[in-house]
C-alpha cells in the first residue's frame, strides 16, 4: 500500500491538510492523520497540491487526432448517411493521439470520446482512461451506454453540400423519428433479422442507453426534449448553446447540461449566445453543469482555461471544480468511481504545486488508479 | 473635457508599477503623478484597481470575419479567385459594429489591425484601427494601410490548386510578382497599375510585409525573398521560430507569435508549442508580439495566452509586453499606442487582479479618452 | 388577470360596431357593453380608437428562414425527397425571426405555419400565437394542424432538375394518390393485426399521417395556381373522401363553378407580387371579388416570406380597391381562415366567451397611414 502523507486537498473551499492511503488503485483511507503499516511505502506531499483527475465527457480525442493534417486524422464523421447507429467511436481511436497524452500530461484522466455532430444519429461513445492502450479492453464500463444524436442545422450541413436528406431542420427530427419508430417495430418483432443499428437504437428505447444530444438553439432543444419524452429516452445536452437565454424552461427540463466549448469564436447564426454567462445563468437556477473541451476544438492540454474565465463570473471554485471532474462524471452515470477524491474511489488524481485556479501552477503528476502516468515535466 | 482615473496601480509597461493618478484630457494622457488634483476634472476611482494600457492584437480578422450571421455568405476574410490580391483592402470589407469588436473593448483590447486571411501568397493590406464601436469608422482608423499581408505553406497551397502545387510554387509567384513591379518601375511609358504601385511601396520601404507563416522551411523562403527584394518583413505566427531561433535572432525579425490555443489540426503546425515565446526569450528575443488571429481562437483570449506563456517559462514584463508595445511596434504606432505615457493615446483598462492572472475582470475599457465598455452596465462576457 | 378595454369603438367583426368597453377575465372576453364597472387588474384607456380581433394569416412560412440570415438557414422546403409527409414546420420555427414582430406590428398576431412547395407532399403544418417568448412552445396553438401538399411548377421544377420524378403535374398526381392508396393498405394492415390480437411492428410515421388524412382528421392543404392543378385538388377530394383547401388558387375565375360546386375553402393571394412564374400569368385581384360574389369560403394569405406579413391588410385594402366589399375582406383576415381554420370557437372575432387576441387600431386596417396602437400581448407599443 502506499501512503501519501500531508498533501492539500481542496475541501469545501478551502485547502486541509491530509493523508490518504491507496490500495489495488482506490483510495482506500483519506483523513488527517493515517498512521504507517509497516509493508506501506510512505510519499511525502508537503506543499503539494491534489485534485480529482480532470474528466472531460465530450471529446473527439483519439478519432480526430492532432498531428495528422486536416483529413488522414480525421474520423469523426461518417457522413455518409444520416443514421449511423451502429458506428462505434471505439473502432476509430488512437490511444497514442498527441491529444490524448497530451491531456494525461495536463490532468486529464478520464475523458468521453463521441462520434461528430455530422449525422442525426452519430453512433457509439465510449469512456476511456488517458493512460489507455486497448481502448476496447480498458475502457471505463458505463452503467447505461452512450449513443451520440445531432439535432438543429449541424446535421444538415454535409447533407446540404452533398444534396440529400436532410436539408432542413425539419426532416432532421423526422429522421430521428423515423428511425426510432423502427427500432420500436424491431423490438416487437417476433422474427427478426439481427440489425446492429436496430439494437442500438433500442437501447434507447429500453433505456439501457442514454442519448447524449448535440444542439444550440433554444427552438431546437425544444424540438429535441419534445421526442425525448415522446419516446421517454434519458437524454443529456450537449452544447446547449442557448439554454440560458430562458433559464425558466431550463430548469423545468431537470437534465444534466454540458457546455462548451466556450472559448471559441467565429460565432454563427446558430451559436448567437454562445457565453461564459451561461455557465452562471444556468448553475445559478440548480442545474448540473459540466464543461466540455470538445478537444480537439479546444486542446484537453489546455482544459484548465476554461476554468480560469468561469471564476471570473464568481462561482464558488469548489463548485467551478466538479464542473470538471465530478459532474461529468455525473452525467456519464460514473460517480461512485470516479470524479473525486473519496474513499472507495478509483485513485484518479493530480499533483500540483501550487492551487489549480493559479495559471503558473503545474500539473506534477498525474495518476491513474493509484500509478503515475504523466505529468508536465516529464 | 478632463479625468482623472485615482489610486490605481499603474503599469506604464514602458517603466516600473506605481500607485497613482492619471489625468486624461481629450483623447491624450496629459499628466501621470502619484498625487494630481485638478477641479474640472471627472474622477473615475480606482482604489485597490490596477491601471493597464489598452491592449494591442496586432494580427486578426474582425469586421472582414463577421460574427453572429452567416458564416458562408457573410465572410469576406479571403478574396479566394486570385492568389495575387496585392489590392484587395481590409478596410473595404470591415464591418464597424460587428461583435469582435465588442469581445474586444470587454477584453481590453483597444487597438487591433485587421488583417486579409491567408489563401493567398498576396492577401491585401491590412487596416490598424480602435474599437470603440461609438466614434464614426474614420476616426477609429490608425493605420488606413498598415502593411501587405502576404502567406506561405498550406493555406495557399490548398486554396489555388491549380495555380499552386508546391511550396516553391508559391515562392515562384512571390518572385514572380516582385518582379513584375520592377519591370513597372524601369518602364518609361507606363499606364497606371495599383498592384505595381503598391508593390514599389513596399519595394521603397514605405509599406512593411507582414507574412504568415509556420514552419521554419516558409519563414526561411520568405526571409532570403525579402533579402532578395529589400523589403522590411515581419512574421506572423511564426510557429516554429522556436526552432530557429538564432536565425530570428541574428536577422532581427520581428514576430507575431500565436494562436498558440488550437490544436495541431494541420501539418504545418505540428510544432505548435506554448513554450515557444519563452525559447525565444531565452534566445535573447525579447520584442515578440502575441496574437489570437481572431476568431482563429476568440480575442478575449490575448491576455490568457501571455499568461499561458508565462506558465511555461516566460518572463512577466516580457508577457505584458507582447501584447502591448512590442505589436504596437510592429505595426510603427507606438508613438500613440502601447504603454501609459505623457502625450499617448488615453487607451486605459482598469481590471481587478493583474491582467496576467487569467482570473481578473476587465472593469472598465477607455478608448482615447473615452468610456467604451464598462462591466456594471454590460455583462462580463459580452 | 383580469382587466377592462374602455372608451372603445369595437369591431365585433361578425355584427355592427359599438362603442363601448370590453372585460376580459383569464384571457377570456367576458362582457362587452356601453359602459362596464368592475374591480380589474389593469384597465386600457382605448382613446376611442377601434378594436379589432388580431388578424389571422392562414398561409404563412414565417419563422422558417429567419429573416437576413440566408439560404443556408432555410428551414422551408425539406426537397430532398417528393414524399416528405412526415417532416414538421414547427421543428424548423425560429421565434427570433424579425418578422414576427413586424407581423404583429401589422396586427396578425395568428398565423398557420406550413412547410414549403418544393414537395408534392410537404410535411406538417401548425399555427402559432405571436408570443413575447423565445420558446417555440409558448407560440404553438394547435400542433399538427393540417399537411401541406403541392402541384404545378414548384414540384416540378424541383424534382426535374435533380431528373428524378415528379417532372410532369401527371407525375405529381401519381405521387399523392399512390400515397394516399399505400395508407388505405396501411390502415387494412393494422385492422388485419389488432384482429389476430398481434403488436403491430410495421408502423411507420408517413403511413400514420395518410390514415388520419384518410379518417379527415387531418385537413390537406393543396397548393395551387392553375386551373388543371386547382381540378385536380377539387378530383383528389371527391375520390379520396378527404378534407381539402385550396392554396393559393390564381385562376380561381376561371374554374369559380366548380369551386363553387366543391365547397372547398380557398386561400387567396399573395397577389401583392409579381408574376414569377408562368402559373401566375392571370393573377388578379379580382379574385377576391369573385369569391365574394359567389359565397366560396376564402381567406386573405400572405404566403410569408413571399411577401411580407406585416402589409397582409394592405393586400386586402387592394382588393376593396378592385371592387371586393370592404366587411367581406376584414372576414377575410378574421373570422374566415378562423373557420377554415378550425379555430373559430375560440378566435376570429370580438364576442363573449372567445380568447383575447385583440389589435387597438388608430384608424381603418386597410389604410396604409393606419398603426396599431396597443395589442393584448406587447400592450402599448410605440
Amino acid at each position: 500500500m502506499k501512503l501519501y502523507k500531508n498533501a492539500y486537498l481542496f475541501k469545501n473551499d478551502q485547502f486541509v491538510k491530509r493523508d490518504f492511503l491507496i490500495d489495488e488503485g482506490k483510495f482506500l483511507k483519506i483523513g488527517e492523520v493515517i498512521e504507517k503499516n509497516d509493508n506501506d511505502e510512505v510519499i511525502d506531499l508537503s506543499g503539494k497540491y491534489v485534485y480529482p483527475g480532470l474528466m472531460d465527457a465530450h471529446t473527439h480525442v483519439g478519432i480526430f487526432q492532432e498531428k495528422a493534417g486536416n483529413f488522414a486524422g480525421d474520423d469523426v464523421n461518417e457522413s455518409t448517411s444520416s443514421s449511423t447507429a451502429d458506428c462505434r467511436a471505439m473502432d476509430a481511436i488512437n490511444p497514442f493521439d498527441p491529444g490524448v497524452v497530451e491531456a494525461k500530461n495536463n490532468g486529464v484522466t478520464t475523458v468521453c470520446v463521441l462520434p461528430g455532430s455530422g449525422n442525426v444519429i452519430g453512433g457509439e461513445g465510449v469512456v476511456f482512461k488517458t493512460n489507455v492502450k486497448n481502448v476496447y479492453k480498458e475502457r471505463v464500463k458505463t452503467p447505461k451506454r452512450i449513443i451520440k444524436l445531432a439535432f438543429g442545422w449541424s446535421p444538415t450541413i454535409i447533407p446540404r453540400m452533398q444534396k440529400r436528406k436532410p436539408l432542413t431542420r425539419l426532416a432532421v427530427s423526422a429522421i430521428l423519428r423515423e428511425n426510432l419508430e423502427k427500432a420500436k417495430n424491431y423490438i416487437h418483432k417476433e422474427e427478426k433479422d439481427y440489425d446492429l443499428s436496430l439494437e442500438n437504437l433500442s437501447l434507447l428505447l429500453k433505456n439501457e442507453a442514454i442519448a447524449r444530444i448535440h444542439v444550440a438553439n433554444l427552438e431546437d432543444i425544444e424540438t429535441i426534449v419534445r421526442i425525448m419524452k415522446e419516446y421517454k429516452i434519458d437524454y443529456v445536452l450537449d452544447h446547449a448553446t442557448a439554454l440560458h437565454t430562458n433559464t425558466e424552461f431550463a430548469k423545468s427540463l431537470n437534465v444534466p447540461v454540458i457546455l462548451g466549448p466556450l472559448n471559441v469564436a467565429g460565432k454563427a447564426f446558430q451559436t448567437w449566445h454562445l457565453s461564459f454567462n451561461s455557465v452562471k445563468d444556468l448553475y445559478d437556477v440548480g442545474i448540473d453543469v459540466s464543461i466540455m473541451t470538445d478537444a480537439p476544438v479546444i486542446p484537453l492540454k489546455l482544459i484548465r482555461l476554461q476554468m480560469f474565465f468561469i471564476d471570473r463570473l464568481k462561482i464558488k471554485r469548489s463548485e467551478i471544480l466538479k464542473m470538471f471532474t465530478l459532474n461529468p462524471a455525473k452525467v456519464l452515470g460514473l460517480q461512485d468511481r470516479l470524479g473525486s477524491v473519496d474513499e472507495g474511489k478509483d485513485a484518479d488524481f493530480i499533483l500540483m504545486d501550487g492551487d489549480i485556479f493559479d495559471y503558473r501552477s503545474k500539473v506534477l503528476k498525474t495518476y491513474i488508479n493509484g500509478i503515475h502516468v504523466g505529468g508536465e515535466e516529464i | 473635457m478632463k479625468k482623472i482615473i485615482k489610486k490605481g496601480k499603474i503599469f506604464p509597461v514602458t517603466g516600473e508599477s506605481f500607485i497613482g493618478d492619471i489625468l486624461i484630457e481629450g483623447d491624450r494622457i496629459i499628466s501621470i503623478d502619484e498625487n494630481i488634483d485638478c477641479k474640472d476634472a471627472e474622477i473615475i476611482d480606482a482604489e485597490n484597481l490596477f491601471v493597464f494600457p489598452g491592449l494591442v492584437e496586432s494580427h486578426c480578422h474582425i469586421g472582414v470575419h463577421r460574427e453572429k450571421t452567416n458564416q458562408y455568405s457573410d465572410n469576406d476574410t479571403n478574396e479566394f479567385t486570385q492568389p495575387v490580391s496585392v489590392d484587395s483592402f481590409a478596410i473595404d470589407a470591415i464591418y464597424p459594429f460587428d461583435h469582435g469588436f465588442k469581445e474586444a473593448l470587454s477584453t481590453g483590447v483597444t487597438t487591433v489591425n485587421v488583417f486579409p486571411g491567408s489563401a493567398n501568397p498576396f492577401g491585401g493590406i491590412g487596416t490598424t484601427l480602435k474599437t470603440d464601436m461609438n466614434v464614426p469608422f474614420e476616426d477609429r482608423i490608425i493605420l488606413k494601410n498598415s502593411s501587405l499581408k502576404m502567406a506561405l505553406g498550406e493555406n495557399p497551397k490548398r486554396t489555388h490548386t491549380k495555380e499552386i502545387m508546391t511550396r516553391m510554387g508559391t515562392a515562384a509567384i512571390i518572385r514572380r510578382t516582385f518582379n513584375e513591379a520592377i519591370n513597372y518601375r524601369n518602364k518609361k511609358d507606363r499606364e497606371y497599375n495599383q498592384k505595381n504601385e503598391i508593390l514599389l511601396k513596399v519595394l521603397n520601404k514605405e509599406l512593411p510585409v507582414h507574412a504568415h507563416a509556420h514552419t521554419a522551411e516558409d519563414m526561411l523562403t520568405i526571409i532570403s525573398i525579402a533579402e532578395e527584394f529589400d523589403f522590411e518583413l515581419f512574421l506572423e505566427h511564426a510557429t516554429e521560430s522556436h526552432l530557429i531561433a538564432d536565425v530570428m535572432k541574428e536577422k532581427r525579425i520581428k514576430l507575431a507569435i500565436g494562436p498558440m490555443f488550437t490544436s495541431k489540426y494541420k501539418i504545418e503546425v505540428n510544432n505548435r508549442t506554448l513554450k515557444t515565446p519563452s525559447i525565444l526569450y531565452e534566445n535573447g528575443i525579447d520584442d515578440f508580439g502575441i496574437i489570437t488571429d481572431h476568431p482563429v481562437i476568440p480575442i478575449m483570449n490575448l491576455p490568457v495566452e501571455a499568461s499561458m506563456a508565462i506558465h511555461y517559462g516566460l518572463d512577466q514584463d516580457v508577457a505584458l509586453k507582447a501584447i502591448t508595445i512590442n505589436p504596437a511596434r510592429n505595426l510603427k504606432i507606438s508613438d500613440r499606442i502601447g504603454s501609459i505615457d505623457v502625450g499617448k493615446d488615453a487607451d486605459l483598462i482598469i481590471t481587478d487582479k493583474h491582467i496576467l492572472d487569467p482570473t481578473h475582470r476587465v472593469i472598465k475599457t477607455f478608448v482615447s479618452g473615452e468610456l467604451a465598455y464598462s462591466m456594471n452596465e454590460e455583462r462580463l462576457f459580452v | 388577470m383580469k382587466y377592462l378595454i374602455k372608451n372603445v369603438e369595437i369591431d365585433p367583426v361578425v355584427k355592427e360596431k359599438i362603442t363601448g368597453d370590453v372585460l376580459i377575465d383569464n384571457g377570456i372576453i367576458k362582457k362587452i357593453d356601453d359602459n362596464i364597472v368592475e374591480k380589474v387588474d389593469e384597465v386600457i384607456d382605448g382613446k376611442k380608437a377601434l378594436l379589432l380581433p388580431g388578424f389571422i394569416d392562414a398561409h404563412s412560412h414565417i419563422g422558417l428562414n429567419p429573416e437576413g440570415y440566408g439560404f443556408e438557414y432555410d428551414d422551408t422546403n425539406e426537397s430532398s425527397e417528393p414524399n416528405t409527409a412526415d417532416v414538421r414546420a414547427v421543428d424548423g420555427f425560429t421565434t427570433s425571426d424579425k418578422s414576427i414582430k413586424e407581423g404583429a406590428r401589422g396586427g396578425v398576431l395568428i398565423y398557420c405555419v406550413l412547410p414549403g412547395s418544393s414537395n408534392p407532399i410537404g410535411g406538417l403544418g401548425f399555427i402559432a400565437k405571436y408570443s413575447k417568448s423565445n420558446l417555440v412552445s409558448d407560440f404553438i396553438l394547435r400542433y399538427d394542424s393540417c399537411i401541406k401538399m403541392a402541384t404545378g411548377e414548384n414540384p416540378k421544377r424541383c424534382f426535374s432538375a435533380k431528373d428524378k420524378s415528379p417532372s410532369t403535374r401527371m407525375g405529381i398526381a401519381s405521387i399523392i394518390r399512390n400515397y394516399l392508396f399505400d395508407g388505405k393498405n396501411y390502415i387494412e394492415k393494422k385492422k388485419k393485426s389488432q384482429k389476430e390480437n398481434k403488436v403491430f411492428t410495421e408502423y411507420d410515421n408517413k403511413m400514420e399521417i395518410a390514415q388520419k388524412i384518410l379518417e379527415r382528421k387531418l385537413p390537406v392543404r393543396i397548393h395551387c395556381h392553375r386551373a388543371e392543378d386547382i381540378l385536380f385538388a377539387i378530383r383528389l377530394k371527391e375520390e379520396f373522401g378527404i378534407r381539402v383547401s385550396i392554396e393559393h388558387c390564381t385562376d380561381l375565375i376561371k374554374v369559380q363553378d366548380e369551386v363553387k360546386k366543391s365547397n372547398v375553402p380557398v386561400m387567396l393571394g399573395p397577389v401583392m407580387s409579381s408574376r414569377s412564374k408562368v402559373e401566375l400569368m392571370d393573377m388578379t385581384y379580382l379574385s377576391y371579388k369573385t369569391a365574394i360574389d359567389r359565397e366560396i369560403p376564402f381567406s386573405c394569405i400572405s404566403d410569408h416570406p413571399v411577401f411580407p406579413v406585416e402589409t397582409l391588410r394592405l393586400q386586402a385594402g387592394m382588393a376593396i380597391n378592385y371592387g371586393a366589399d370592404e366587411r367581406e375582406m376584414l372576414k377575410s383576415l378574421t373570422i374566415y381562415p378562423a373557420r377554415i381554420l378550425g379555430i373559430s370557437e375560440e378566435y376570429g372575432s370580438i364576442e363573449i366567451g372567445k380568447k383575447d387576441n385583440l389589435c387597438l387600431w388608430n384608424g381603418s386596417p386597410f389604410d396604409s397611414r393606419s398603426k396599431v396602437v396597443w395589442n393584448n400581448i406587447d400592450g402599448f407599443i410605440n
